[in-house]
């Protein structure tokens, strides 16, 4: 019998995943642990490995398809069982004379496809775990109902609604049924198409919903119409894998942060010095420093001061969080786009680990070979604007963080002095970018001041070590 | 430059004519390429052509036997030449009238055999056609076996076995215990000849609800016709007084010999994948010539479709017609599924017809089984047509009472299994079937007595 293939729980939190692209066609050979398909969460893709040794008997998901976490997403058959398409019974084939005349029923064709297996990903073979749809629905109510799985693996769904929702390109699994038994009926298709045109124009990221933020009124999606006579010098290309979740999520953060910017500058000239000292050090231990760990050192040590900076707003609950850890974002220009890898718990760590860290991980995100684990969990974030070189940018911010902060390109500037005396400094700035519901300007001013402290003498930090 | 046709649909069987017209209704420019005859193996030598004798052969028997209620005739005879102008007209009255559905849809039609060239390009007789999608419907042709090399004269398939007025046989065999096998058995034995059949499985129709196939098997036993199970041919001498074949139960390994003058393998048919280019092309053919496709019946390779016997069993006609709107369809820019119940049918008399899950697919599937049933031999309407051999078998779940299957064995069985093929597709439950009013007297009225029969409220039969 073949085996459903769920989507594994990829990480903590990771609540679905898009399918990218599948690595194996359909009626192809399978090894166990082949990676078979790659998907995409929280904008890390990781090739899944296939459970079971086998044949993909079908692929249940299309690429570009977001699936949650546990839906099936592929039937793989069992070695020795016919490397059939969909709906084709198993059979022993003995002998030509037993083949059978085809043209007889194979009512077991259809059914027994359906052993919907629901291990995710643990193979079972001492025990087939048999999906019994109704066992659940035995114990539903008719007002809950819940559309039901019917023989072959299908909800229980008059084939004109099962038509309709196909045309409107909606799951006839998600919809409920408000027949007997949650029997999905046409104007149960209609009901749920209408409720879904009315969501629409909700905001794009359900994660931010999720977050408790309050919907917003009226926000029509903005459609795009091409100017006449432009028509054929355009392409479009469909809003799909990282695009997709870097639009979603910096439009939550766009809608749900109170945005503010704070810049300042620091002096660098010291911690360049001591930067070209210590450089040769690292780099007999094989690790390049850049200026980049001692800025999170500084970050980190700000943070424990000004907590405010490191924490996150649950709004359905109502209750600020304040972490008692530092895990700083480094947002990375990818190839396919912006990722922002996760140094965590900075605060324990030294110069050496850090810098260590930093670059193996702006080096996976180059080959886009992230895990999920190391793309979350971020309290703060700081993107080094400086590689590039504008001169000023207004960061926006990762959520659920507070605050990101901007680092900019070391440039030789004149710079009155002390003595009031004009002289060549090496310079800074920084720009603080930071949610002004969880921290106030002046927080966030004293924070800014705290890391330039740190910065522009940075054998403060020594003080402040562990 | 020639044409580039919107859809090329290759093969015109029941598949392939339904996936052009539906195309052609769709607003596409459509070629069917066919390499034999249109209408394919069902029109010309299959489903219709058998029907049409079983039919002569089921209205000689009833002749026969009428005397039972009073009807006397003193010698009914079968003129099989004239039977087999009769069973030609029909067949070139429906091949016609598809060329004229063709036309009419304004599909256009080539003759000869395709091959594959490249994903958008295909030879036919020699000439290069272009097509921006391909709806491969290839069918399937009888299986061979081998020491029994079909020469159609003694030796047959089922194209030769519709041949009732060549030399009709004395004795026949038929290998093979399939609807293929045991149609054209009762055809022979209704018309004379002495017919076993065996089958190499434990059961005739060894797919099917052992309760029903096993009543048909008593039922045609009891009609005169021999059957084996666990048997198989091993070979076969030709002597003077007829075709020696060695048979063998699989079980034993014991060997006796049975004489005939005709045999008729029957034992199943294969696909038609290979030999088209489509490897060439990408396209995955599986060993045994099935060409794979998913439930939109897209094969592997963008723009080539397949549908009906080349994809995968069940070898149904009506499940390649289904196939072929689905793929034409698509072809044209839809989004349809093939995700429908395949009801399947055996043309006896009495016929055999099942739709949906069997007791033990069932509760492989996890369902808690319950079934219910009704023997004709209680049903008034049995009676009065003197055909009270059969059973109505519904098979349901006792937790939510959900529908999941339905077994016939009786007359009009092909008819009756479509109002239980509806109920499945409308997620109906066994009480639905029983609210349902049926008609009395009629056979249909088993169907709800076996509904209420599955909650042991049955009136005509004891509920236990």
């Amino acid at each position: 019998m073949p085996k459903e293939v769920v989507l594994p729980e990829l990480a903590e939190s990771v609540v679905e995943g898009e399918i990218l692209r599948w690595l194996v066609n359909e009626g192809e050979a399978l090894r166990k642990d082949q990676p078979f398909v790659e998907v995409m969460t929280d904008k890390v893709t990781v090739e899944l490995p296939s459970p079971y040794e086998g044949v993909l008997l079908q692929k249940l998901v299309k690429e570009g398809d977001v699936v949650p976490v546990h839906a099936p997403i592929a039937l793989i058959a069992e070695p020795g069982e016919v490397a059939a398409p969909i709906g084709e019974k198993p059979e022993a084939a003995p002998s030509l004379q037993a083949q059978e005349e085809r043209s007889i029923v194979e009512p077991g064709q259809v059914a027994e496809d359906d052993g919907a297996n629901l291990s995710l990903f643990k193979p079972d073979n001492k025990q087939e775990q048999v999906k019994n749809p109704f066992s659940k629905a035995a114990s539903l109510s008719a007002a809950q109902s819940t559309a039901l799985a019917q023989p072959h693996g299908r909800v229980i769904a008059v084939p004109a609604a099962r038509k309709l929702a196909r045309e409107l390109g909606l799951d006839i699994a998600q919809i409920p049924g408000s027949g007997p038994g949650g029997r999905v009926r046409v104007e149960d298709v209609k009901a749920y198409a209408e409720k879904q045109a009315s969501k629409e124009v909700r905001p794009p990221s359900e994660a931010a919903l999720e977050r408790g933020s309050p919907p917003l009124l009226g926000l029509a999606p903005v459609q795009y119409k091409t100017p006449k006579g432009y028509e054929n010098q355009e392409t479009r290309v469909p809003l799909r894998g990282l695009r997709r979740a870097i639009a979603q999520q910096m439009m939550a953060s766009h809608l749900y942060t109170v945005r503010t910017l704070s810049v300042d500058e620091v002096d660098m000239t010291e911690l360049v010095a001591l930067r070209n000292r210590l450089k040769p050090e690292a780099e007999a231990q094989g690790v390049k420093l850049s200026y980049l760990p001692f800025i999170f050192k500084a970050v980190a040590v700000a943070l424990k001061k000004f907590p405010a900076l490191n924490s996150s707003l649950d709004e359905a609950r109502q209750e600020v969080v304040l972490k008692h850890y530092v895990n700083i974002g480094m947002a990375v220009a990818a190839e396919n786009g912006l990722i922002v890898p996760v140094v965590r718990d900075v605060e324990r760590k030294s110069l050496l680990q850090i810098a260590r860290e930093v670059g193996d991980l702006a080096e996976k995100a180059r080959l886009g070979k992230l895990s999920p684990e190391e793309v979350s969990g971020s309290t703060f974030s700081i993107t080094n604007i400086g590689s590039i070189g504008a001169l000023f940018s207004f960061p926006i911010i990762n959520v659920p963080d507070a605050a990101i902060l901007g680092v900019h390109s070391i440039q030789k500037r004149p710079v009155v002095d002390e003595r009031d005396e004009i002289v060549v400094r090496q310079m800074m700035y920084l720009s603080l970018s930071f949610d002004h519901r969880l921290v106030d300007g002046a927080e966030a001013a004293r924070f800014c001041k705290e890391v330039i402290r740190l910065l522009e003498k940075p054998e403060r930090l020594f003080l402040e070590a562990l | 430059m020639s044409t580039i046709y919107d859809v090329i649909v290759i093969g015109t069987g029941p598949g392939g004519y339904h996936a052009a017209i539906r195309a052609a209704q769709l607003g596409k420019r459509v070629l069917a390429v066919e390499a034999e005859h249109v209408g394919g193996v069902c029109l010309n030598v299959g489903c219709i052509p058998t029907k049409a004798l079983l039919h002569a052969a089921e209205e000689l028997e009833g002749i026969k036997h009428g005397s039972a209620f009073g009807l006397e005739v003193k010698e009914a005879r079968l003129d099989h030449k004239k039977l087999g102008g009769w069973r030609d007209g029909i067949v070139k009255k429906l091949t016609g009238g598809v060329s004229q559905l063709l036309k009419g849809n304004k599909v256009e039609l080539k003759t000869g055999f395709a091959r594959f060239v490249d994903k958008n390009t295909i030879e036919v007789g020699g000439e290069r056609v272009q097509g921006q999608t391909f709806i491969v419907a290839t069918g399937s042709e009888p299986n061979t076996l081998p020491g029994f090399e079909v020469d159609q004269k003694d030796i047959v398939d089922s194209t030769g076995a519709l041949r009732i007025e060549d030399k009709f046989p004395k004795r026949m065999l038929c290998i093979g215990g399939g609807a293929i096998g045991l149609e054209f058995a009762q055809v022979y034995k209704r018309m004379g000849a002495e017919v076993t059949v065996i089958e190499f499985m434990g059961q005739i129709l060894p797919a099917a609800d052992p309760e029903t196939a096993g009543l048909l098997a008593k039922i045609l036993t009891k009609q005169g016709i021999t059957i084996r199970t666990n048997t198989k041919g091993v070979k076969v001498e030709r002597k003077k007084d007829g075709l020696h074949v060695t048979l063998e139960d699989v079980k034993s390994g014991q060997q006796d010999t049975l004489v005939v003058d005709k045999i008729l393998v029957a034992t199943g048919r294969r696909p038609r994948g290979k030999g088209l280019g489509l490897e060439a092309i990408g396209v995955v053919v599986d060993e045994r010539g099935y060409v794979p496709t998913n439930e939109k019946m897209e094969t592997n390779v963008p723009g080539i479709y397949a549908i009906g016997d080349v994809t995968r069993p069940p070898l149904l006609a009506h499940k390649a017609m289904k196939e072929g709107l689905i793929a034409a369809e698509n072809a044209a820019g839809g989004n349809a599924v093939m995700d429908y119940q395949i009801p399947n049918v055996v043309y006896t008399s009495p016929e055999w017809a099942a739709v949906g899950m069997t007791e033990e697919e069932a509760s492989k599937a996890g369902y808690k089984v319950k079934v219910g049933k009704f023997p004709l031999a209680a049903s008034g309407r049995a009676m009065t047509l003197d055909a009270t051999d059969g059973l109505i078998k519904l098979i349901g779940d006792a937790e939510t009472d959900l529908l999941l299957g339905g077994h016939i064995v009786g007359p009009s069985a092909s008819d009756m299994i479509a109002e239980i093929a509806l109920a499945l597709e409308m997620g109906a439950t066994v009480t639905d079937v029983a609210l349902t009013v049926h008609a009395h007297p009629t056979l249909s009225e088993g169907i709800m007595e076996a509904a209420e029969h599955l909650h042991r409220q049955a009136i005509h039969i004891a509920n236990r």
